[in-house]
């Protein structure tokens, strides 16, 4: 297929309009996905009585199938965005409900919904849509002092996180109660305020300490570290660490992906650690934060209040799903279950990502400055702009 | 920086710098974590050593370990590490379970065929021993039949040149290549051995052991034909240099073999140091050492020994009554057990005790192989049991601490501690009997062998002036002693005018045949055993012999 700037059509203005960089480092990323997952998977996948590469054809189906939802999303203008932030943010707060009343529990926990025998997990769909809508109620609020916005980012807020809590995952709360944070404090609002978030955030933290016994016991074993092996799975991913050193003991050669259970997906990052070393790690750090650091970088070049703080949410939420991942792997953050972006093993995490990073792609394309165009006269009006 | 609804446009553009800071701020801090992150992981990875890698997971690839040698005294080699691969299976790759089970138990028939289908089963199991340490040419087989998941790990094996020699002092090693006993556990027990993966052969300096090869196969030799001449059950022998305490060969017949492990048969167990026994009449060397060193009797103090003594419901004996009063020469050289215990009787008790204690045979000995038996000594030291010791009843003591002691009364009177290590002998010497005492000993036990009325006659060899003293034990049976079942051992030392090595030599339950006039005293089997042993070794220690006509006033021919 030729490319001309001649041919006006919906894919090719994409093509000329989108972060081909930003494209480019996704990219590498879903490649380094394939290759660790084969590293990664089968020795699990054998464990668990699957087939060697049953974990290896569900990663390239599911990232496959994400890379075209991520193209399809990024085609959106940034109303389009939007819109679909909303559609998103409705329909996975209504399955969040319904997981509340049908969920499948899994170690104690109900996050899982069953649909054509699949266990699809709304939460995560339910983030990126959430980052956009915060990012927009942020936006009006500071440019439409007559809109009731504030109080309804803080709505947003108290329904996702009641809705994470009563599951409960405490994990993806922190998460989205760190990106609303920083959306607040990237939109301008009074440092003052930021204080009254942080003091909340710690008292529910507290709470959740007190009132959640795993809670409890995972900061307990990661603050107080007792006894060498009752860290049990972190210890064996950072002896790993250790053992890989900077070259690692060679592709094949790890042994800790047949020790932990969850090899394939929460701790694929020792597994990389140890097979191929620290400077394979680093590299796949290196990625990561370049992705999220262009995109931050392109937020403070973005006119657009909504735009800008929408690009700033959906990069933390990538950006923390990863560092989180990473630093419990390399025992800087206590046990939790998130994984790595397109690394690991998963379908949901998998959609949810490529939509996030469809939204990112669609709000870093290059548009004409809509503060220099004419600006038709404020009307009030409900929605985008 | 909150926005009024009367004001819009006056703080957008200070709102454009500010907003902007706060964007770069995020960005940065997001940046930071990052490198958080990045640090964490060069901090892990430069931690990367040797220690963590044995412990926890990998403590099942590291069962191996690596050995230096084992080389005499002359550096020849005794033992050392070989690469030999080993079997195993990774159950998850194997396609066809029962292919392999097939193919493998026709190349080693040793296999168990269920043992391995059960092993092979568990496809959770990664790794599994099929078999270990394998010989080159089947593992090539195995090879050839091209399994997958069937693969060989390249491990230590320790191997014996000499197969059998000298297996009582080696010990042996288990299949990890760790020392179990002998002076391969000595090697694990000084620190010279280290844990490895696979198959890294050590870079240690060999082990120089005490050992002399050529000594130890000579007396090895000599001990199978003795066992065979005189019928014995077992046989056991010493050479050790008497200034230092090394010890130059030391056999226990049957032999182990180094490479089956562990000696649990009990014939096999090491006689030498492992076993104590009542040694009967050698012991009389150190009641006439005593009584001379304490100035209680001379060489020529007189005893009246023609009657039978009489203690309470024992009566002592002798083998062949000399009929008259006897010298202590003569009590030596008759190997009078009447005359010994006269001789204890008029030291006392004490003195005996205190000698016995001083020369180290009450208390258990050491040597870098391990503990030697512990002695068993009587838990009443009256009359009868003074009388008893006098001729090596009632005190059962290991060999190899005898041989030390001999030692010490031959060498000039110091005394010295058994070793299997060369030049590791200690500086600093205790005396226990004078050089006069010594010197008398000396002439006593060569008198034994040159004089035609002395029980060690049969060990003479020309040219080379062997000493040394009989010594026939009856064995502790069922209810009393048994008189046909006898340990007789001979204590032997050379050159006499200034020994430097003594040899003893045991044969236990010898029977009588046509060679030893049927006798089963030890003047006609372990003596002339002795004899023969110094015969062969004399040359290889460097001793030199006289000329054959000036010492052939002894008896001749003894030695073939």
């Amino acid at each position: 297929m030729r490319i001309s700037r001649a041919d006006r059509s919906r894919l090719t203005e994409w093509w000329f309009t989108v972060d081909h960089v930003l494209l480019a480092a996704i990219l590498a990323i879903v490649a380094a996905g394939f290759i660790l997952s084969l590293a990664a998977s089968p020795a699990v996948a054998i464990k668990k009585g699957f087939d060697a590469y049953y974990f290896v054809e569900r990663h390239v189906f599911f990232t496959g199938f994400g890379l075209l939802i991520m193209v399809a999303v990024s085609l959106l203008s940034p109303a389009g965005v939007r819109r679909l932030a909303l559609t998103l943010v409705f329909v996975s707060f209504a399955m969040l409900v319904v997981v509340h009343f049908n969920g499948i529990e899994i170690n104690g926990a109900k996050r899982w919904l069953s649909i054509w025998g699949h266990s699809f997990q709304p939460s995560e769909i339910a983030k990126p849509g959430f980052a956009v809508i915060a990012a927009w109620l942020f936006a009006e609020a500071q440019s439409r002092p007559d809109m009731p916005a504030f109080p309804l980012a803080i709505a947003l807020l108290g329904a996702f996180a009641t809705l994470l809590i009563m599951q409960p995952d405490v994990g993806q709360t922190l998460l989205i109660v760190a990106v609303w944070s920083t959306l607040y404090f990237a939109s301008g609002r009074a440092i003052a305020g930021a204080g009254v978030i942080g003091g909340i955030a710690l008292a529910g933290g507290i709470a959740a300490y007190f009132m959640l016994p795993h809670v409890q016991a995972r900061v307990d074993r990661w603050i107080l570290n007792p006894m060498p092996g009752d860290r049990s799975q972190m210890d064996r991913a950072i002896q790993s660490f250790t053992e890989g050193g900077f070259l690692g003991r060679g592709p094949g050669e790890g042994t800790i992906k047949t020790v932990l259970p969850d090899a394939h997906t929460d701790f694929i990052f020792a597994v990389v650690a140890e097979e191929y070393g620290a400077v394979a790690c680093l590299a796949l750090l290196s990625l990561f934060a370049f992705v999220v650091l262009r995109a931050l970088v392109q937020a403070t070049r973005e006119p657009d209040a909504a735009t800008r703080l929408a690009i700033i949410g959906l990069g933390l939420l990538f950006g923390l799903q990863a560092l989180i991942n990473m630093g419990v792997n390399v025992g800087l953050l206590p046990a939790k279950g998130m994984t790595l972006p397109f690394i690991s093993a998963g379908g949901s995490s998998t959609l949810a990502v490529s939509v996030t990073l469809g939204m990112l792609l669609a709000l870093t394309r290059r548009r004409p400055d809509q503060q220099r165009a004419k600006k038709p006269r404020l009307v009030p009006t409900i929605g985008a702009t | 920086m909150r926005r009024t609804a009367t004001k819009p446009r006056a703080t957008a553009s200070v709102d454009e710098v500010s907003l902007r800071l706060r964007a770069i701020a995020v960005t940065g801090a997001v940046g930071l974590a990052f490198l958080a992150v990045g640090g964490q992981l060069v901090r892990l990875a430069a931690v990367n050593s040797g220690v963590t890698l044995q412990s926890n997971i990998s403590e099942t690839v590291a069962h191996s370990f690596s050995r230096p040698d084992l080389v005499d005294r002359n550096g020849r080699l005794f033992a050392t590490d070989v690469e030999n691969p080993s079997l195993f299976a990774d159950p998850g790759v194997i396609i066809d379970r029962d292919e392999v089970v097939e193919k493998l138990t026709q190349v080693l028939p040793g296999l168990n065929a269920r043992e391995l289908r059960r092993d092979l089963s568990d496809r959770s199991k990664r790794f599994v021993w099929i078999k270990r340490q394998i010989a080159p040419n089947l593992a090539q087989k195995v090879h050839d039949l091209g399994l997958p998941g069937v693969s060989f790990r390249t491990e230590l094996k320790r191997a014996y040149p000499l197969s059998r020699l000298a297996g009582h002092v080696l010990g042996a090693v288990n299949v990890d290549n760790k020392g179990v006993s002998g002076m391969e556990r000595y090697l694990d027990d000084s620190g010279s051995v280290e844990a490895v993966h696979g198959a890294t052969l050590s870079e240690r300096a060999p082990v120089r052991l005490s050992i002399d090869i050529g000594v130890q196969h000579s007396l090895t030799e000599e001990l199978q034909d003795a066992t065979k001449r005189y019928k014995a059950e077992a046989a056991t022998g010493v050479v050790m240099d008497v200034t230092t305490g090394e010890v130059l060969a030391s056999a226990s017949l049957p032999e182990p073999d180094p490479r089956s492990g562990s000696a649990a048969d009990t014939q096999q167990t090491d006689r030498i140091t492992g076993g104590t026994y009542e040694l009967g009449s050698i012991f009389k060397m150190l009641t006439v050492a005593e009584s001379l060193d304490e100035g209680v009797s001379t060489l020529d103090t007189i005893y009246d020994v023609r009657q039978p003594m009489v203690e309470g419901r024992f009566t002592i004996k002798d083998l062949h009554p000399m009929g008259r009063p006897a010298s202590v020469r003569d009590i030596f050289l008759h190997s009078s057990n009447v005359g010994a215990a006269m001789i204890a009787l008029k030291s006392g008790g004490d003195k005996q005790k205190a000698f016995l204690t001083k020369l180290g045979l009450l208390d258990q000995g050491r040597t870098e192989a391990g503990p030697i038996a512990q002695p068993q000594v009587p838990k009443r030291w009256e009359r009868i049991e003074q009388i008893t010791i006098a001729y090596g009843h009632g005190v059962a003591v290991a060999p190899l601490q005898f041989a030390a002691a001999a030692a010490a009364l031959v060498n000039g009177g110091e005394l010295v501690k058994p070793t299997f290590l060369r030049g590791r002998s200690e500086a600093k010497k205790t005396r226990v009997i004078s050089a006069d005492t010594s010197r008398q000993i000396n002439e006593l036990m060569r008198l034994n062998v040159t004089d035609p009325a002395g029980t060690g006659k049969r060990a003479e060899v020309p040219g080379y002036r062997v000493g040394g003293k009989t010594g026939t034990a009856e064995m502790a049976g069922v209810g009393g002693y048994e008189k046909k079942s006898v340990i007789s051992s001979f204590v032997a030392a050379f050159p006499m005018e200034k020994p430097q090595y003594v040899v003893m030599v045991m044969l236990f339950k010898p029977q009588a045949t046509d060679e030893t006039k049927n006798e089963i005293t030890a003047g006609h089997n372990a003596a002339p055993t002795a004899g023969r042993i110094i015969a062969r070794v004399a040359p290889l220690l460097g001793v030199m012999p006289e000329p054959v006509q000036a010492a052939a006033t002894g008896v001749p021919g003894q030695a073939n």
